[in-house]
């Protein structure tokens, strides 16, 4: 994709049709919000937290890439090992910072539970913090364009919406045939009707004023989406997906996304022939992230920025993996699922990007680990986050002997520095869990 | 799963959680919402699909989606059943589809942009056909401009889906100077979008 200066008018014009300039509606200060998931435990050990090839060879680490890792260096001297995988995004290595040994919910390993943690902060499911984001003035027609299924039990997902390209470009075309415009009789009517059914305090009254509140917005919400048209057929679908993200974000439908991307199999890689392709899916979980941050990177927002300017982001997935199985050959080995440790990604408008925080354990096969991980993972099978100094936003180095999770660096934390970075009430910030402390904001990741 | 990660989590379970999850009311969902259609307007054994009116191609292109977003029960909960501003933008553009069908078989002979035509008069049931007919044939004078005529037209819509107050607000509506020398396919028209798009047939 090439940017295309033009000449006088001060903006530039992309040649994919999905990316054509058209006038920011989202004021001066706008701010896009992509949390980008991948479902089923993504093994960090394959991207931006591997291990060298002795602990393979010792018997520790399945390693079906089987190259040795590099050392990716922050500004700073702070390290870890990558993997060639990672090559596609360092020409985005300042626009992000790798946060490692992110600890999700020690207590369960289930995909649910992790995949609601990772949404609403509770293993159980509850408010989904995206939409928390957006509330307020200014709130948008849509909290969020989907991609695909999330696997959580969410409660105030009713303004995430999963449109598919084909089907925004369906309804467009239906709407430049038959706008929808307030000021109608019969519009107005049936918004009479909703304010009346919506007086009363029970749950047809609820869902009535929810009614009225979406048919309020329709008129505007169908301007916004009766100018897309611009569906490429010869794109792929994540590329048309993310097409028609910027494009909803252009006209101001909706100032956030969630995606989970498709894979080409399973990342839940218990099996051992599934564990053998997990260097073909990093391939693409990489290619994905840049094509997401290319295409952001590609657009104008207006004369002086792009996108990703105003964008922040968030990937992640909800949970890593385990080494390896026990009683399983090194080399003939799946992995399990592993919420002591993962990688995320951060990055974009009001992150401290370039950085590499945090760090897990089990770094070599003589390591001493902490009698906390010992406790927690007896086989010792998995990697499990670093204590961690929230103060002085790096890793520590005693070995804690009994588990507290604010001694680690928790998923809980990144979440709270969102609500930070977007003004929210303190008393949207998470908790451990019950009875346990708010987790901290990492301050030093805010610009 | 090892043992600290079992014990761990039958604390988890026995402290848990944070959030309680709240049933909202929602829509009755795509395919329930067209079953009742299907049975109130057309004759046994007549398809109908009112996706049709979000998709024109639906037949030979297959559903792009937008009918999922109207709430679809998957793994025995309702998905995407929750009003929001897209889905009731989806409602309005399908029951004035439909309702513009309606009104299209009022005006056979009227100039008109071609239209989707989701169904068509002969595949109408009696009920139904009765209902509109007396509106097409006689609004605005004579019998058609009668609450009979008109809460003939709310039943074969609306059926008792909506308390009967429901009716006299939209008759009131329908009988006021804005449609009194409206022609029948424009009355025919409002009156199937008010009646289709309220709260008591849309939602559970």
């Amino acid at each position: 994709m090439k940017a295309i200066p033009v000449a006088g008018v001060g903006t530039l014009l992309l040649t994919h049709p999905w990316m054509a300039f058209s006038a920011p509606k989202l004021g001066p200060d706008p701010h896009f919000f992509v949390q980008i998931y991948f479902e089923g435990g993504m093994d960090p050990s394959y991207l931006f937290d591997a291990r060298p090839l002795a602990m393979t060879q010792a018997g520790k680490i399945a390693n079906y890439l089987g190259e040795e890792p590099a050392a990716w260096t922050d500004a700073a001297g702070r390290t870890t090992w990558a993997t060639s995988l990672t090559d596609p995004l360092k020409p985005y290595r300042d626009r992000f910072t790798i946060l490692n040994g992110v600890v999700m919910t020690a207590a369960f390993d289930g995909h649910e539970q992790n995949a609601n943690y990772l949404f609403a902060g509770d293993p159980f499911g509850g408010e989904a913090f995206v939409p928390h984001l957006n509330a307020g003035s200014g709130r948008r027609p849509v909290d969020a364009l989907q991609a695909g299924s999330i696997g959580a039990t969410l409660t105030n997902v009713g303004g995430i919406v999963p449109m598919g390209p084909s089907a925004a470009e369906s309804l467009a075309k239906r709407l430049r045939e038959y706008p929808i415009q307030s000021g109608d009789p019969v519009f107005d009517f049936v918004k009479g009707r909703l304010a009346a059914n919506g007086r009363g305090p029970g749950r047809f009254s609820s869902a009535s004023r929810a009614m009225l509140s979406g048919l309020e917005g329709a008129p505007a919400l169908a301007a916004m989406v009766r100018e897309i048209s611009n569906l490429d057929p010869a794109a792929t679908p994540d590329r048309q997906f993310v097409g028609l993200m910027l494009d909803f974000f252009k006209q101001g439908v909706t100032p956030s996304a969630i995606i989970r991307f498709q894979l080409s199999s399973v990342l839940d890689t218990h099996a051992p022939s599934d564990a053998k392709k997990q260097p073909a899916l990093n391939r693409q979980i990489v290619e994905k992230i840049a094509l997401v941050l290319k295409s952001l990177s590609e657009t104008p927002y207006d004369g002086q920025r792009n996108f990703l300017d105003v964008t922040t982001f968030m990937i992640s997935s909800e949970f890593g993996r385990t080494f390896r199985q026990i009683g399983k050959p090194i080399d003939d080995t799946g992995t399990d699922h592993n919420p002591l440790c993962q990688t995320v990604l951060i990055g974009g408008k009001g992150i401290k990007n370039g950085m590499v925080i945090g760090a897990s354990d089990f770094q070599s096969t003589d390591e001493t680990l902490s009698p906390t991980h010992a406790m927690l993972d007896a086989e010792s099978i998995r990697a499990m986050g670093r204590p961690f100094d929230h103060r002085q936003f790096t890793t520590r180095p005693d070995l804690p002997a009994t588990y507290k999770p604010s001694d680690y660096l928790n998923l809980a934390s990144v979440v709270n520095t969102l609500y930070r970075l977007y003004n929210k009430p303190d008393t949207l910030h998470r908790t451990y869990g019950r009875n346990e402390p708010t987790a901290p904001v990492l301050n030093g990741l805010l610009s | 799963m090892n043992f600290g990660i079992i014990t761990l989590a039958t604390v988890g379970l026995l402290t848990s959680s944070l959030f309680a999850p709240v049933c909202e009311a929602g829509y009755r969902g795509y395919y329930l919402t067209n079953e009742m259609l299907k049975t109130r307007l057309m004759k046994e054994g007549t398809g109908f699909a009112l996706g049709i009116y979000l998709n024109p191609k639906l037949a030979t292109d297959g559903d792009t989606g937008l009918s999922e977003l109207l709430g679809i029960y998957s793994g025995g909960r309702l998905v995407n059943g929750e009003p929001n501003g897209v889905n009731m933008l989806l409602w309005y553009v399908a029951m004035s589809g439909l309702a513009r069908d309606m009104a299209r078989i009022c005006e056979l002979d009227a100039v008109a942009p071609p239209m989707i035509v989701g169904f068509a008069k002969a595949e109408m049931n009696e009920s139904f056909s009765q209902a509109l007919g007396a509106l097409c044939v006689a609004w605005p004078h004579g019998r058609a401009r009668t609450e009979p005529a008109l809460l003939n037209f709310w039943l074969a819509l609306v059926s008792f889906d909506a308390p009967m107050e429901e009716f006299e607000v939209w008759r009131d509506f329908l009988m006021s100077p804005t449609f009194a020398a409206a022609p029948a396919g424009i009355l025919v028209e409002a009156a199937a979008t008010s009646a289709l798009m309220n709260p008591g047939f849309l939602l559970e």
